[in-house]
């Protein structure tokens, strides 16, 4: 530490002894590593490229891109269309409970490999509401059927960076810099 | 056996060979993950995640990257998961819940080394989460700032003001 005085360099030495983690949970993680499919390298051989670098968005992509103006991160540009509460299509509507609501999510992630949506909904767990990739573009979508109320989330590209809905209002920090979006869900009335 | 001899092994279908990464890296993480979420079954439960995360995502490592770095991007982000979902933080180090009695790697408890130990977890204990993690990864860890950067996604300049407020706010009990 710069405050290199004896009293640092004890909690530095401190954190070093490391806490007993449960030789029984290292276990359990190999046991479901050997249940887990082996991860695959791409087709080529190779890994694939970081997000980021070098695709063209066509136009049509382009003027939404324009109308969203976001640019998040210096190496992914990705511009969110952001959720869209869909009560008409075909795919959309009231469900059977009429409690839930289904909720379409959007985004361009052209160098992303995943995208997923993490929210209140889901325990913030990334990964569990997988976005597809709909355009070679990187146009990702999901839906959902979300509670009726408002709800926090999140984009995670690549499993690792958290990125808020630059479309939708922020939500309130959670406390890592992590930003979040709000998405209010059956209108006016939802609370 | 080097990383990249083990992650090849790996991708070739060789699951057994992940084992080389986890006994690699368990206790360096487990030690970040328990400091940061204060209590050691969240620990494990960021672990587990961590790991298998890494696992199903190591073809997408590039060998340009410090494998370290690209592992900790995944910690550092599970440990803000589970924190989001534990909302524990008013009761962080609980150490009737972790019942500390010899459950402390192989170091000598002598009384200096608890004293320091239970110095550190009361000085986290109140941090905001974002300047305990950027004090963990740069003076715990010993990261440098760019490292730091690209692991949690702040800029440099931002960790560099949260670790300073995490210095500032430890001081007075440290040098006290």
């Amino acid at each position: 530490m710069s405050e290199s005085k004896d009293p640092w360099r004890r909690l530095s030495d401190a954190y070093r002894e490391r806490p007993r983690i449960s030789p029984e949970a290292k276990e359990r993680l190999l046991e479901r590593i050997s249940k887990t499919p082996p991860p695959r390298r791409s087709r080529w051989g190779v890994p694939l490229p970081w997000p980021g670098s070098g695709l063209r968005l066509a136009p049509a992509v382009t003027a939404a891109a324009v109308i969203g103006a976001f640019l998040l991160g210096a190496l992914v540009t990705r511009v969110a269309l952001g959720p869209r509460l869909d009560h008409t299509s075909s795919a959309g509507g009231k469900t059977q409970a009429d409690s839930l609501v289904l909720v379409q999510f959007v985004l361009i992630a052209p160098g992303a490999h995943s995208v997923s949506v993490a929210g209140d909904f889901n325990r913030w767990e990334a990964g569990d509401l997988d976005m597809v990739r709909v355009s070679p573009e990187g146009l990702w979508t999901v839906t959902a059927a979300l509670a009726r109320g408002s709800h926090l989330y999140s984009f995670v590209i690549d499993g690792i960076r958290w990125v808020a809905d630059p479309t939708a209002p922020l939500g309130p920090d959670d406390g890592f810099g992590s930003p979040s979006s709000v998405v209010v869900v059956g209108g006016p009335g939802a609370t | 056996m080097t990383e990249a001899e083990i992650i090849a092994q790996v991708l070739d279908g060789r699951r057994d060979a992940y084992r080389g990464i986890v006994e690699r890296y368990y206790g360096d993480c487990g030690r970040f993950a328990y400091r940061m979420l204060g209590n050691r079954q969240d620990a494990e439960d960021a672990l587990q995640e961590t790991f298998l995360r890494a696992y199903r995502a190591l073809a997408r490592y590039r060998h340009s990257d410090r494998f370290k770095s690209w592992l900790y991007r995944i910690l550092v982000n599970q440990c803000r998961t589970t924190a989001r979902q534990r909302r524990r933080d008013v009761a962080r180090f609980d150490p009737e819940a972790d019942d500390d009695s010899g459950a402390r790697g192989q170091v000598d408890p002598s009384d200096r080394v608890v004293e320091a130990r239970d110095l550190l977890d009361k000085l986290l204990e109140p941090l905001d989460p974002a300047l305990r993690e950027a004090f963990l990864l740069k003076y715990g860890e010993e990261l440098e700032y760019s490292e730091m950067a690209d692991i949690t996604g702040a800029s440099v300049s931002a960790l560099k003001m949260r670790v300073k407020r995490a210095c500032d706010a430890m001081r007075p009990h440290v040098e006290g």
